[in-house]
């Protein structure tokens, strides 16, 4: 008879899983045949009607989902009655009476920008859309400060962005105010300040406090800086990268030496790689190559770029989760 | 899946004694690939991410590079193989894996163009030997891959045959992990690709992937085949009523996808082998792909949007239903 040492000992005493089963498959302690009887003694019953509930519920949510989408697209002319905005009312009041539950919480907040967008479309009103989209930041301020979940409290936010990038659209660009350039530039320092505020005021109030508020106003930073620098690569002009630089090595100093924000760090790490990479098309549209020598040094620098970021990425990931 | 039983009661309730001096050698290779996993581990580069941005940076290269794939390809090769046989640094092991990756994929599309079926029959080769010795686990997934998109691309023009019997592979080999064998890779591999394809198919609208899911009754049958895989794993453990039970499951799925979508047959089959063997996130993916199938589905019948409603509505009914089932089960566990 074999007694088994100690390491197979602590070995035998492991709990199952699944990648266990399949090693024991593997090594032949068990036969093939066996795996599937295996699996079925090591299934806890509880957890698998726990998860089958689980699963069923989001399925039938997105099947009830889709065919109230189904349903208001084939009666959309409803929508352009009074009945359909006196049910959009009521469905308003029914959503404040029930904002304990996330669900109406979100869905009120959705019904403000309903009643504020579909008059237009119903009576033809000609109203600007960046108008609408500034009332519906206003009214949802409103709604968002009574809330408890900081999704609903970031979706004005989200609402004044779409507002300034439609004031952009609709009247700055086409009145010749400013160049898209400046436009992405002064759109970003705004969302610069919110950041600066909210990192000014965290821990005195506790409106603020999510970590969400950090990520949002940072990634629409990134996105307004590297729609200019599309816009420059494309057009031409402007000083977008020199912006995209700066932001760069401020962020990256503030959130790795002063306050210590991986998620943040990580968010920063990739919009250099895009600026970079928009900095390379430039750089290699200027050379005189031919289309295939252009293509291939391109993208094989740009591959070399992702390889350092991932290397970089990883390698300060581990030394962190080390320590 | 981590249950509360421990390795040593489950070979207990499955009548196999650690003592029997023909367990000894594989135990200690049980012990061995636990080992050699938990060293993977502390590999800061064994990541999801790490992964994802390997497979996309070698992807670019290569697609960067087309144009010169000799040039280009077997230099990177040659040095990039050399070097990773000598570095020991994981930063840089991971960056020369990435070249060699991109250089693979350009020897092997210059290789293919030039004559097809020998490079498929290299990559059988190359796959068949890595599946039988411990050989990496990236090699292991880019043999399989590059094995399934030759084969797929030899056979275009009847590509049914081979994506259903890649399929009714992948099930074996989820279903049955073979002694001595490290094919686990090749088989998810082997299972998701058919599905994928076709989900990619319809989704660009192929019309030659599109007919293989609609109009095809061959597809549906090696879908159903994968059941018939399943069935024979369990039928031991089945009473008469489970197996007749069974078995007009296996004919409904059929039904199903004849009728409706092989997609749906498919994924339907897919979230089956990973109940039975425990893979959540199997069932995930299944689930995902079983959406997806459903939804281009009901786009493309010739209905009207309310009755698309009511379809979409009385899956809901159904799905409720079935889960108050669930709900009313559960207390007499």
């Amino acid at each position: 008879m074999i007694v088994p040492d100690k390491k197979t000992e602590a070995y035998l005493n492991k709990p199952v899983s699944l990648w266990e089963l399949v090693c024991l498959c593997r090594s032949g302690i068990l036969r093939p045949v066996d795996f599937l009887r295996a699996a079925a003694l090591c299934r806890l019953n509880a957890e698998e009607k726990r998860k089958g509930k689980r699963l069923l519920f989001l399925l039938s949510c997105l099947s009830f989902l889709s065919a109230a989408f189904f349903f208001v697209v084939s009666e959309w002319s409803f929508f352009y009655t009074i009945s359909g905005a006196v049910l959009l009312a009521l469905l308003f009041v029914a959503c404040s009476f029930f904002r304990r539950f996330a669900a109406a919480d979100y869905a009120g907040a959705f019904l403000i920008g309903a009643m504020i967008l579909l008059p237009d479309l119903i009576f033809g009103t000609n109203a600007i859309l960046y108008e609408q989209l500034f009332l519906w930041f206003f009214l949802l301020v409103f709604w968002a400060v009574a809330s408890q979940r900081s999704g609903v409290r970031l979706l004005p936010l989200i609402a004044l962005n779409a507002a300034i990038i439609f004031y952009g659209i609709q009247f700055v660009l086409p009145s010749f105010q400013m160049d898209a350039d400046t436009f992405c530039v002064l759109g970003a320092l705004l969302n610069l300040l919110l950041l600066v505020a909210r990192e000014a005021t965290l821990g005195k109030t506790k409106i603020f406090d999510d970590s969400a508020f950090r990520f949002f106003p940072l990634l629409s930073v990134c996105l307004f800086l590297l729609t200019g620098t599309a816009v420059q690569t494309l057009s031409g002009g402007g000083i977008s990268f020199l912006y995209c630089f700066i932001f760069t090595v401020s962020a990256g100093f503030y959130f790795v030496f002063k306050v210590f924000d991986w998620q943040a760090c990580r968010l920063i790490l990739v919009f250099c790689v895009l600026w970079i990479t928009a900095l390379l098309y430039r750089c290699v549209g200027m050379l005189s190559l031919s289309v295939e020598q252009s293509m291939a040094l391109f993208l094989s620098t740009e591959s070399l770029l992702i390889i350092a970021a991932v290397i970089g990425e990883r390698s300060f990931s581990f030394r962190l989760e080390e320590k | 899946m981590t249950t509360e039983f421990s390795i040593r009661q489950l070979l207990a309730c499955l009548n196999v004694s650690v003592f029997d001096p023909v367990i000894e050698p594989a135990l200690e290779k049980a012990c061995l690939s636990e080992r050699e996993q938990e060293t993977g581990r502390g590999n800061p580069f064994y990541n999801m991410i790490a992964l994802i941005g390997m497979i996309f940076a070698a992807l670019l290269c290569f697609y960067g590079l087309r144009s010169y794939p000799f040039a280009a390809g077997v230099p990177l090769f040659v040095c990039c193989g050399a070097a990773m046989y000598k570095t020991k640094s994981y930063a840089v092991r991971f960056f020369l894996k990435t070249y060699f990756i991109s250089s693979v994929l350009l020897l092997t599309e210059a290789c293919f163009r030039m004559s097809p079926a020998i490079v498929t029959a290299a990559l059988f080769i190359f796959l068949t030997a890595s599946v039988l010795r411990p050989v990496g686990q990236g090699q292991r997934i880019l043999l399989s891959l590059l094995f399934f998109f030759c084969v797929y691309f030899v056979f275009q023009e009847t590509p049914i045959a081979p994506l259903g019997i890649f399929f009714m592979l992948g099930t074996a080999g989820l279903l049955f992990p073979l002694k001595n064998t490290y094919g686990r890779e090749p088989a998810f591999i082997f299972v998701f690709c058919p599905l994928v394809l076709i989900l990619a198919g319809e989704i660009l609208n192929v019309p030659d992937i599109v007919s293989l899911s609609r109009e095809s009754w061959k597809m549906s049958a090696f879908f159903a085949s994968g059941f018939l895989i399943l069935f024979v794993g369990l039928y031991r453990d089945l009473e008469i009523n489970e197996i007749f039970r069974f078995l007009a499951g296996g004919v409904a799925l059929l039904f199903c996808g004849v009728f409706l979508s092989a997609g749906i047959e498919g994924s339907l089959v897919l979230f089956l082998i990973a109940f039975f063997t425990n893979f959540e996130a199997l069932k995930r993916v299944a689930v995902a792909l079983f959406c997806f199938f459903f939804v281009f589905f009901i786009l493309s019948l010739p209905i009207s949007l309310s009755f698309a409603g009511i379809i979409s509505l009385t899956a809901g009914v159904f799905f409720e239903v079935f889960r108050l089932r669930l709900r009313q089960l559960s207390p007499k566990e």
